[in-house]
């Protein structure tokens, strides 16, 4: 509460003067009075606040006014600089040609003028050649209102040449440079001396300021007295865009203007090109010029004349083709002098394009020139003539091509078709190559077709068999002949033969174009025509030509028809006018043709291609005919040879019917046509003959006889022939000697088809040395066929000589046969005697190994004997220790009587031990002589060896008491066990032992004391071997007999002692056990066997 | 339907203003408490429920009677209204999804009655309000009776509270739902701040945070506006923020004001009494001229005038900014309002008031003075 009215409530509240209901009213107020200046103090203070804020912002909406003012003035200018700028855009659009731009500059410095830029000298624009060192400067002054547009040299000042260099260095450059005081004064001093425009207010300028800005293809700059501020200039590049813009899209016109005119030109030049294209002979030149004209003239060129001139070097000169607006002028040719040379000459260095002015001064002289020419000089006086006026002054635009030069004739200068003439001259060069190369290829076809038909005259030639065959052949010639266009009456092919005749196939063609072949002869002497013909052949002058008209026509006609040897009758009333005759000869002949026109050139260069060939390939079919014989020569050599050969492979004389059928298969297969082909054997003693007949039709040798060569007369005929020795003869059997014939042969079986109609008969008989062969047939043969029959008869009669040679031989094999049957019987003997010694030879094996058991049976009976004496012994000691247990157990001495019995127990054992080794050693013994079994079993080597060893020794011992050796054992423990047949291994172990022995024991009977016999057996392992060694220190073995000791029945024991097989089958059975049986010998000091047996077996 | 208000500064203050209310054999059904945070609310629910009564109650920044202003206290409009006219839900939020949970009450509320009506209150004030308004919508449409306000905390922005008989939130929205084909309930809502100045950009801000206007922090232009000098977090009072309340521009309708309640001095921002995004066009606005009570006033007489002539009950959600604002002259308006149908009212100084503007949306506004009026059928 207010502290005033607090102070005046507390004094109501302490006042004695008022009521309590008074204060109640006065202390109210108060308070009220205190609320209400509350309620105003917060108002204020609240208010105060408010006014703070509301200033605040208030500012702040100020500022924010202020800027959005700003804001809409600068969109007011900018509206003000874009409707500059429109204008500017407006005028630079419009723009047509370069000299626009004098009206873009006035517009930007009225408008730069408009946006407040002050002090404005120029605008303008610069389109730079660098090439030429000068720039177009278009460009408005404003203080003088003015606008020029002027070439200026860049490279004569520093300033005008930095500028230069700096607008090219690309678009988007900019230039600024600022002259001031004495700068701006030279400068102005030097534009003085240019071919400038003198800005006069230079005199009193302070300052020059340049502002250049590039657009790539050209600059646009301001110049100002004063210089621009940064606002201004970026004003002035504003406008710069707009230009560029602007000129950009002038240049895109500018281009599509181009375009659409290089698209005129190109339709133009297709015209012409296509005119060009379809051009077929040259000819057409004169309306592909009328195009040209017409195309140059649709291009806007005024032209007067227009023409081809194509060179011919040939004549020196040239053929023009020419068109004006009066029409097309026949074509003519243009000698090569004067102008016509000048231009020849230009065009020869290279040039594309020559222009030749010919003025007033000269030009009707010219006129007067070209008037005397033939052909154009007679059109052109007839169009002055006419009323056509020749140009007064004219200029030639010769534009030239690889074949010539297109000529263009305009009244005025026309520099800007100069490339167009050139283009054209250019697309004819292509074009009229082309038409070069299509007549090229067309000839290369017309070439080509001829070359087929020749190709078929060709190959009809060469299959050419005989003279009907060239009848054939210049038909198809006439045909091709037709083909290829060549019309005539009649054509052919003509021999000739000296002295003067000529063979003729003529071909004739109706109107029905059937084509009819005569052939026959000619006298050459007949008619001149005929005479020239063959003169000209003779002299091989290769073509003959002739006219037949009036008289003389007749006269040829009437002699062919009266000529017999040639078959064509023509009908003399309706003889043409006049025919045209034409020969081409070849070597043996000539081709000839007779036609209404004369052939032109191209057509007789055919013809003499076809007689050429006609030529070439009639002499091969003389050749062929020549090789026709020679081949059949061959083939007759051939059937001759087969004959030969049948004759010589002949075994026995039966073949010899065989061998006269193949000599009637070969004369069939040459071609021969018999009724019947035969063979006679004479047999001169008797007057007969033997005879072998084919059938009827020839082909098969059905039968044979044997008749006298004396009853018939035809035989008799044939027998007479042969005695006289003649190489043939041929006899025309008709009538009665015919039927004799029949029925002489049909007595003799033999069967005639259709016998006795046939009313003739020719046998031609070839004769060799014992017969003749013979054929028969209904008609004459030809000589050649019976020269063929007298071949076959000499090759026969070598087959006939063979014949007799086989039967010799024949005789003599039958002698060699029974030879043979008693060599046999020889054998039969000495196979038997070798059998029975094969026998032997068994028998004396046997023997051999009865004789070496033999040898054992003293050693094994030695080694019985052992055991059996134990077994007697104990049987008799256990026979008493029986008796002595019976005593005891009698005695009840029980105790004594099983000592006994264990005793005899003892003793049985060892009897039934000894009976087993006997019988082992009987088993040995057995096997030992038994036949080998020849299965191998895995045995153990040292056991082998040993027990041989030990029964060796026995068995000597046992057969002679005092012999003694010592016996040195070396058995190798590592040798282990070897598959092999022990009977036989044991056998050659026990021989070679015994025959160590033997040596040895030899050795000491023959006297020395002091020898010790020794004999080493051994056992040794080898790497893949098994060795037994048998070594003795005997008398070694002779050298001499060191070769033989393994030949059987080879021995050095005295006879009865050795069978001499023993090494020899110690030798085979190693060798069975794929081993091998060595002997190392000194004489004197010993030998050693070793017997070596490979692991693998 | 009768109500009477009590009001006072402890429990015992209210038992005994209670105990004096129903000497005349009054017995309210229904009380709409507005009480400070200090206050005992366990006490003093127990007091009322032992008293049979049900309770809507919510805490403030300021609580009124018409027997004047009080702070730290209670305020409490007595009715004895039908129970079966009235439904009270209280309820936590359904996580942040503020939508669904309206959209339950509302479900709810359209089962118990045909045509039910409104008055919410809103603890937490991160709560989406605006979300809670549109889930009442989703349900009920677009003329759904809504009003209320969210709860304050005696400025100390920490935690505010609603509250039953026995669930009180600080998370969570208490919904008193009135059968409107017995009780009419009334509100209208009023303001008078006035934009000045030029336009300006939120140009950055996160929910109710606002960091940057026009890229400068916010508190920053506030102490520009306000005048103020030599500005720290201890010389930085509520006031001052409240003064340049920040107005959402809207194409259409009335600007949705956007107080500031908070500062994080690290970098200028301000939290704001609801959300302002980013990019929000805004102008800053001055209180009210003076006279704008007299507008509140002559609103309820057109409120009277036009749609509830006779009234049992005034509820008043004024803002605590008006309090800020307005200062002595706030008892001014609240007797001028009562004054208007000369029946009890109650009320409380709220963070934000959620109503239904002058053009008809239901939305969250600040700086308002929402009357609710209630007059059984």
């Amino acid at each position: 509460m207010n502290q005033h009215l607090q102070n005046i409530i507390d004094l109501i509240q302490n006042s004695q003067h008022l009521t309590e209901e008074e204060k109640g009213v006065l202390i109210k107020s108060a308070k009220n009075a205190d609320k209400e200046l509350e309620i105003v103090t917060f108002k204020l203070q609240r208010t105060e606040k408010v006014k703070h804020t509301t200033a605040v912002l208030l500012d702040e909406t100020i500022v924010e006014l202020e800027e959005k003012r700003k804001i809409l003035e600068a969109k007011n200018k900018e509206l003000e600089i874009e409707t500059a700028l429109e204008k500017v855009r407006t005028v630079a659009m419009g723009m047509k040609q370069a000299d626009d731009m004098l009206d873009i500059c006035k517009t930007i410095s009225h408008e730069l003028q408009k946006s407040g830029v002050q002090e404005i000298r120029n605008v303008q624009t610069a389109i730079i050649y660098p090439d030429k060192g000068s720039y177009m400067n278009y460009e408005y002054y404003a203080k003088h209102d003015k606008t020029l547009a002027t070439e200026v040299l860049y490279n004569n000042h520093e300033l005008s040449n930095a500028f230069i260099e700096k607008m090219l260095q690309g678009p988007n450059e900019f230039f600024f440079k600022s002259l001031f005081g004495k700068e701006v004064q030279d400068w102005y001093e030097f534009q003085k001396t240019t071919n400038q425009f003198v800005d006069s207010f230079l005199a009193t300028a302070t300052s020059l300021n340049y502002y250049w800005f590039s657009l790539g293809p050209v600059a646009l700059g301001v110049s100002t007295y004063e210089p621009l501020s940064k606002e201004q200039q970026d004003l002035f590049v504003r406008f710069r865009n707009v230009f560029e813009l602007s000129y950009r899209r002038y240049l895109d016109i500018e281009k599509a203007i181009a375009q659409t005119r290089e698209a005129e030109i190109e339709l133009a030049l297709e015209r012409v090109r296509a005119r060009t294209m379809a051009m077929q002979n040259s000819e057409e030149l004169s309306d592909i010029s009328l195009e040209l004209f017409k195309q140059i003239q649709s291009l806007g060129v005024a032209t007067w004349h227009c023409a081809f001139n194509i060179y011919d070097d040939a004549d020196d000169s040239s053929i023009e083709w020419s068109t004006n607006a009066s029409g097309i002028f026949p074509k003519y040719r243009t000698p090569r002098i004067g102008i016509f040379r000048r231009y020849y000459e230009i065009g020869q260095t290279g040039q594309s394009l020559h222009v030749e002015t010919i003025g007033e001064d000269r030009c009707a002289e010219h006129y007067d020139f070209l008037c005397t020419l033939p052909s154009v000089g007679e059109e052109l006086i007839k169009l002055r003539n006419a009323g056509i006026a020749f140009p007064t002054s004219q200029i030639d635009h010769v534009a030239y091509f690889k074949f010539g030069y297109l000529l263009f004739i305009t009244y005025k200068p026309a520099p800007e078709a100069h490339d167009i003439f050139k283009r054209f001259a250019k697309a004819f060069e292509q074009t009229y190559t082309r038409f070069l190369d299509l007549q090229k290829a067309e000839a290369q076809a017309r070439e080509a077709q001829i070359e087929a038909s020749l190709e078929r005259v060709r190959s009809k030639t060469m299959a050419m068999h005989n003279s009907q065959d060239v009848g054939e052949t210049a038909a198809v010639m006439v045909d091709e002949l037709q083909r290829l266009g060549i019309e005539t009456i009649r054509c052919g092919i003509g021999i000739m033969h000296e002295p003067g005749d000529m063979e003729v196939w003529t071909i004739s063609t109706d109107e029905n174009k059937k084509t009819s072949i005569i052939i026959g002869w000619l006298d050459m002497n007949m008619h001149p025509l005929l005479f020239g013909a063959f003169d000209t052949w003779r002299q091989k002058k290769g073509y003959h030509s002739y006219e037949l008209k009036g008289a003389d026509m007749l006269n040829y006609y009437t002699a062919i028809n009266n000529y017999p040897g040639y078959p064509i009758r023509y009908d003399t009333n309706s003889l043409p006018e006049r025919i045209f005759h034409n020969e081409f000869h070849f070597n043996e002949g000539t081709l000839f043709s007779f036609a209404l026109h004369d052939l032109t050139e191209e057509q007789k260069k055919i013809f003499k291609r076809f007689a050429s060939v006609f030529g070439q390939t009639y002499r091969r079919y003389l050749d062929l005919q020549k090789a026709e014989a020679q081949a059949k020569e061959a083939q007759i050599e051939t059937a001759l040879e087969r004959v030969r050969s049948r004759t010589l492979a002949m075994q026995k004389s039966e073949e010899l019917a065989e061998t006269a059928a193949v000599l009637f298969q070969q004369l069939i297969a040459l071609g021969i046509e018999p009724n019947r082909l035969y063979i006679g054997i004479v047999n001169e003693e008797k007057d007969d003959a033997e005879f072998w007949l084919t059938e009827e039709d020839g082909t098969k040798v059905s039968r044979a006889f044997t008749t006298d060569l004396v009853t018939n007369i035809s035989l008799a005929k044939m027998y007479e022939g042969w005695k006289q020795q003649q190489k043939s003869l041929i006899i025309d059997m008709q009538g009665e000697e015919l039927q004799s014939y029949f029925s002489h042969l049909t007595r003799l079986g033999v069967p005639f088809k259709d016998g006795l109609k046939q009313k003739r008969r020719i046998q031609e008989i070839a004769y060799f040395s014992k017969g003749f062969i013979g054929m028969a047939s209904p008609d004459e043969q030809s000589a050649e066929t019976l020269n063929l029959l007298e071949r076959f008869a000499a090759v026969f009669n070598l087959t006939f000589t063979r014949f007799n040679d086989l039967k010799i031989a024949e005789a003599h094999a039958h002698q060699a046969e029974e030879d043979l049957i008693a060599i046999k019987e020889a054998k039969q003997k000495a196979e038997e005697a070798l059998t029975e010694l094969q026998a032997t030879q068994k028998q004396l094996i046997q023997s051999e190994k009865m004789a070496s058991l033999g040898e054992l049976t003293a050693g094994i009976a030695h080694e019985i004997q052992n055991p059996l004496n134990f077994v007697n012994n104990f049987s008799e000691v256990s026979k008493e220790l029986l008796d002595e247990m019976k005593v005891a157990i009698e005695k009840g001495d029980t105790e004594e009587a099983k000592e006994i019995a264990s005793d005899v127990i003892q003793n049985l054992e060892k009897i039934n031990h000894h009976g087993k080794r006997a019988d082992s050693i009987v088993k040995g013994m057995l096997q030992h002589s038994r036949t080998s079994s020849g299965q191998k079993e895995l045995t153990d080597i040292n056991a082998l060896t040993d027990e041989y060893l030990r029964l060796a020794y026995h068995g000597l011992r046992a057969k002679d008491k005092n012999f003694n050796a010592t016996l040195k054992t070396e058995y190798s423990d590592a040798i282990g066990k070897a598959s092999i047949i022990p009977q036989d291994m044991g056998r050659v172990i026990l021989n070679l032992i015994t025959n160590a022995f033997y040596t040895v024991n030899e050795k000491k009977k023959s006297g020395d004391s002091k020898y010790e016999p020794i004999v080493s057996v051994r056992t040794i392992k080898d790497r893949n071997n098994i060795l037994i060694s048998v070594s003795d220190n005997g008398n070694g073995i002779p050298q001499r007999v060191l070769d033989k000791i393994f030949q059987p029945f080879f021995t050095t024991k005295p006879t009865g002692q050795g069978t001499g097989l023993g090494l020899s089958l110690a030798y085979d059975i190693v060798k069975a056990h794929g081993g091998e049986l060595k002997v190392n010998t000194k004489e004197g000091e010993g030998s050693e066997f070793i017997i070596q047996i490979p692991y693998a077996l | 339907m009768r109500s009477k208000t009590i009001n006072g500064s402890s429990t015992e203050a209210i038992k005994s203003s209670l105990v004096n209310s129903m000497a005349d054999g009054y017995k309210p059904t229904l009380a709409i408490v507005f009480l400070s945070v200090k206050q005992d609310r366990t006490a003093i629910c127990q007091l009322l429920d032992g008293a049979g009564i049900a309770i809507y109650g919510i805490t403030t920044n300021g609580e009124f009677t018409g027997d004047g202003i009080t702070s730290g206290e209670s305020a409490i409009l007595l009715l004895d209204v039908n129970p079966s006219y009235f439904h009270i839900i209280c309820t936590e939020y359904a996580g942040t999804d503020y939508r669904l949970t309206t959209q339950e009450i509302a479900k709810k509320a359209k089962e118990i009655f045909n045509n039910p009506s409104f008055l919410i209150g809103v603890s937490n004030l991160n709560a989406d309000a605006e979300a809670l308004l549109h889930g009442f919508e989703d349900i009920l449409g677009k003329d759904v009776n809504v009003s209320g306000a969210m709860a304050g905390d005696d400025f100390q922005f920490i935690a505010s509270y609603v509250f039953t008989n026995h669930i009180s939130t600080n998370n969570g929205i208490v919904t008193l739902v009135f059968d409107e084909d017995h009780i009419s309930i009334k509100g209208r809502a009023t303001f008078g701040w006035k934009a000045l100045g030029t336009v300006r950009t939120v140009t950055k801000s996160e929910g109710n945070h606002v960091y940057t206007i026009d890229d400068i922090p916010a508190l920053d232009l506030t102490i520009k506006y306000g005048g103020l000098e030599n500005v720290t977090p201890e010389n930085f009072a509520l006031e001052h923020s409240i003064a340049l309340t920040f107005q959402i521009q809207r194409e259409t309708g009335d600007p949705v004001m956007r107080a500031g309640l908070l500062v994080d001095w690290n970098d200028h921002s301000i939290y704001c009494a609801g959300p302002l995004p980013q990019g929000s066009k805004i102008r800053f606005s001055l209180p009210p001229e003076f006279d704008v009570i007299e507008k509140v006033i002559s609103g309820c007489e057109d409120l009277k005038a036009t749609e509830i002539p006779d009234a049992d009950a005034i509820i008043l959600f004024n803002c605590a900014g008006r309090l800020l604002s307005l200062g002595p002259l706030i008892s001014d308006e609240i007797e001028g309002i009562q004054n208007v149908w000369k029946v009890p009212i109650a009320g409380m100084f709220s963070n934000a008031e959620l109503a239904r503007a002058t053009n008809g949306n239901l939305e969250m506004h600040g700086f308002t003075a929402c009357t609710v009026v209630l007059k059984e059928k």
